[in-house]
């Protein structure tokens, strides 16, 4: 199939001159109302239904024809890399940072979708090659068949405009059906729809009282909880704020684990959950009708937000311990550890060539005790104390009896031999050779 | 003569006249699947694009109306070309806009003076009732700071006016000495995010009736039967659209979606192809429950579409 020669001119879309730019800047942001009054049934050539479809249309056009003005100072510059399929950020991001995009190798990234999206939003200034790229083109480049198709964009700008938060589907962060019959790791792992999309959570002002029911139902309430803590993963300050800009979901399918899933903050502060949470894990040991073996830990650390004064993951709102829980006369109070955050030197710590060496060198051979896999596997510090006594054991049981157990015995009295080659025979060390014996 | 671009089987429509001579001319309507940029986080009102189902767009091409044209790639040797006049152009905006912000600044304050000496009239009348000379020399102290006050401000943006008239109100500015201020910064240059290209593109024209990879609906038996039904459905004069809501495949309007309701449910149906019993009763209730009737439509082999409508009527 050979292209047909003739090249048609495609028009120019409308640029503006600068008095219209400024003009822009005045117009009003408000949506007007769709439809001007009730519909009609049937078209009857009146006047006036002409008239109001005729207003109709015009404010529909000239919604339309509105085209997207911002500030330079207000746009965050980011380019398009076809060969890599992401679009990396050169001026540091703004707020939509929190749920977009994600960091590699100390630059900010975001999915091509990620980055159509806040073009649309007027967040972004898209470049490819200096230019910049009209929505037209963004939307001819970035989304191919290989990167993401038009239907998925299409879905993801229709869910991010509901106020979803959206992100790339993680297939490793499902259980197959096998591990979900052996209840190998039910709680460690996360909520997340077939999707990947996680709902944003709503304010973290609910009810104490569910608090309460899950101290009543030890076992229930742990598996909601540990299932919650991983829920409340990335980022942890959401949780505990609410972003006015995304829109919550206030009637949210998913309300059985959220409300649960509030109890992160107050569980930090329990003290005795340790023993709960290794109590009960004994209780569901049983459940499997004692396969033990190689088991997962049941909490998952890295997803349970400790207190963090450092700057990789700020956790400083702790909510008030429940009342339940203290004695009679002390109160407890949430409090917000912030301003000491202000007080302390953030400033990370600017290393010199040679420094950073020796750090490297340093940390290649040190070892890391949590990096062990049998240690993992201990759910409690009684099962630790007890592995590394076996460990002792073994390393104690490593000589062989017949050869350290028995008294000493040596190999040869100083009566037995008289001659070095005889020693050497009767300990066997050598045998003799007779070279000049006909050599056989 | 409107230009469509067509991608991987997809028509979209990137100019806003264009749609409006779509719909008012030509009555086919598309559906709007971008973002407004007036309200981007929101789904009840989508903006360009404009996107075409692709009956909609063989039939334009048909009727003469619409080129079709296969989606252009930018040419990497008009690249450069195109980097220095989008930089030029640039700066002559920039240079533009530092000059119209300073005109309205000037106007403002024109505007603003009668108001100003008004204000500053009433203001020594006042003075001059309540106390003798001391009051005036307070006002020739507050008119000097005033006077300060206006050239510091260097936003552009015709938001600020408000704040503005407060400011002028409060305290009373001269009519400041030719401006002497600071010029607009960079970062307040006011860009435009084009939404369509901002620059012309030569492009190759697309044979609707060729099979190719723009175009993957040619000679498909499903196109060309929902295609024989949208065209005679057109040409009686309604309009439709896409029904994917309703489990249909068009959705029947007697005119502008903007002003009427549906009045039917389009399915097609090949002829002589079996209509499953429970497709019908779906088809049937959904049609009741929104209150439109069915339509069943089929083309016959001699080119004339015939339409059957079903209506749920309950025996009780």
């Amino acid at each position: 199939m050979e292209p047909e020669p003739a090249e048609v001119e495609v028009p120019a879309g409308r640029v503006l001159s600068a008095r219209e730019l400024l003009a822009a800047r005045s117009r009003s942001q408000k949506l007007p109302p769709r439809s001007h009054g009730p519909k009609d049934f049937l078209p009857d050539g009146s006047v006036a239904q002409a008239e109001r479809l005729r207003q109709c249309r015009e404010e529909l056009w000239q919604l339309l024809a509105e085209e997207r003005v911002e500030r330079l100072g207000s746009l965050v510059a980011a380019e398009w890399r076809p060969e890599e399929g992401f679009v990396e950020l050169k001026s540091p991001a703004g707020k939509f940072w929190q749920t977009m995009g994600f960091a590699e190798q100390g630059r900010q990234r975001l999915h091509p979708e990620e980055a159509l999206y806040l073009l649309e939003c007027g967040s972004i200034q898209l470049f490819h090659q200096d230019l910049p790229l009209s929505i037209q083109e963004a939307y001819q480049l970035l989304l191919t068949e290989d990167t993401m198709t038009f239907l998925q964009y299409q879905v993801f700008s229709h869910l991010k405009r509901l106020g979803y938060v959206v992100r790339r589907f993680q297939p490793s962060s499902i259980l197959s059906p096998y591990e979900r019959q052996l209840n190998l790791d039910g709680s460690a792992l996360c909520l997340e729809d077939r999707n990947g999309k996680r709902k944003r959570r709503s304010s973290s002002s609910r009810s104490i009282n569910k608090k309460a029911k899950a101290l009543e139902n030890p076992l229930q309430g742990v598996d909601e909880t540990t299932e919650s803590l991983t829920t409340s993963s990335p980022p942890p300050c959401n949780q505990n704020s609410r972003c006015p800009e995304e829109k919550p979901q206030e009637s949210s399918p998913v309300k059985g684990p959220t409300g649960p899933s509030l109890l992160l903050g107050a569980l930090e502060p329990w003290p005795g959950l340790a023993n709960e949470g290794g109590g009960c894990s004994q209780q569901s040991g049983k459940v499997e009708n004692g396969v033990k073996g190689v088991r997962k830990p049941r909490w998952n650390f890295e997803q349970i937000s400790f207190p963090n004064m450092a700057s990789d993951s700020r956790h400083t709102l702790l909510l008030a311990p429940a009342p339940e829980l203290l004695p009679a006369n002390v109160a407890g109070r949430e409090t917000d550890a912030e301003s000491w955050c202000q007080k302390l030197n953030q400033r990370k710590e600017k290393l010199s060539r040679r420094e950073r060496e020796q750090q490297a060198e340093a940390q290649r051979f040190r070892e890391d005790v949590n990096a062990d896999p049998e240690v993992q596997c201990c759910s409690s510090w009684q099962e630790y104390k007890q592995l590394l006594q076996r460990r002792h054991l073994q390393k104690s049981q490593s000589r062989p009896a017949h050869l350290w157990d028995q008294p000493v015995h040596p190999l040869l009295s100083p009566g037995q031999a008289d001659s070095p080659a005889t020693v050497l025979q009767h300990i066997s060390v050598l045998q003799t050779t007779h070279l000049a014996d006909g050599g056989t | 003569m409107l230009v469509v671009e067509v991608a991987n089987g997809r028509s979209l429509v990137w100019g806003a006249e264009a749609v409006q001579a779509l719909r008012e001319r030509l009555g086919v309507g598309g559906r709007t699947v971008g973002a407004l940029p007036r309200g981007p986080r929101q789904n009840s009102r989508l903006g360009l694009p404009l996107l075409l189902m692709p009956e909609e767009a063989r039939l334009l091409a048909e009727i003469g109306a619409v080129t079709l044209v296969s989606a252009p790639r930018p040419d990497p040797r008009q690249h450069s070309l195109a980097l220095a006049s989008f930089k030029r152009q640039q700066e002559q905006d920039f240079q533009e806009q530092s000059a119209l912000a300073a005109e309205a600044r000037e106007t403002r304050r024109q505007e603003l003076l009668e108001k100003i000496a008004e204000g500053q009239a009433a203001k020594k009348q006042r003075l001059e009732q309540e106390s003798g000379s001391s009051g005036s020399q307070e006002a020739g102290g507050s008119q000097e700071a005033g006077g300060n006050q206006a050239p510091a401000e260097n936003e552009a943006s015709a938001s600020q006016a408000s704040g503005e008239h407060e400011e002028a109100g409060s305290s009373s500015p001269q009519p400041g000495p030719s401006d002497g201020v600071a010029p607009l910064p960079r970062s307040a240059l006011l860009v435009q995010l084009a939404t369509a290209r901002p620059r012309p593109i030569k492009a190759r024209p697309l044979d609707w009736r060729v099979q190719s990879k723009d175009w993957p609906h040619a000679g498909r038996p499903l196109h060309e039967l929902r295609y024989s039904i949208y065209r005679d459905l057109w040409e009686r004069g309604f309009f439709l659209s896409a029904a994917g809501k309703f489990g249909g495949d068009f959705l029947v309007y007697p005119g502008d979606p903007l002003r009427f309701h549906a009045h039917y449910i389009a399915q097609c149906w090949a002829p002589g192809d079996p209509i499953p019993l429970q497709d019908l009763v779906s088809a049937g209730r959904l049609g009741t429950s929104v209150k439109k009737t069915l339509l069943l439509c089929s083309p016959q082999p001699d080119g004339k579409v015939v339409y059957t409508s079903l209506q749920w009527a309950s025996l009780q």
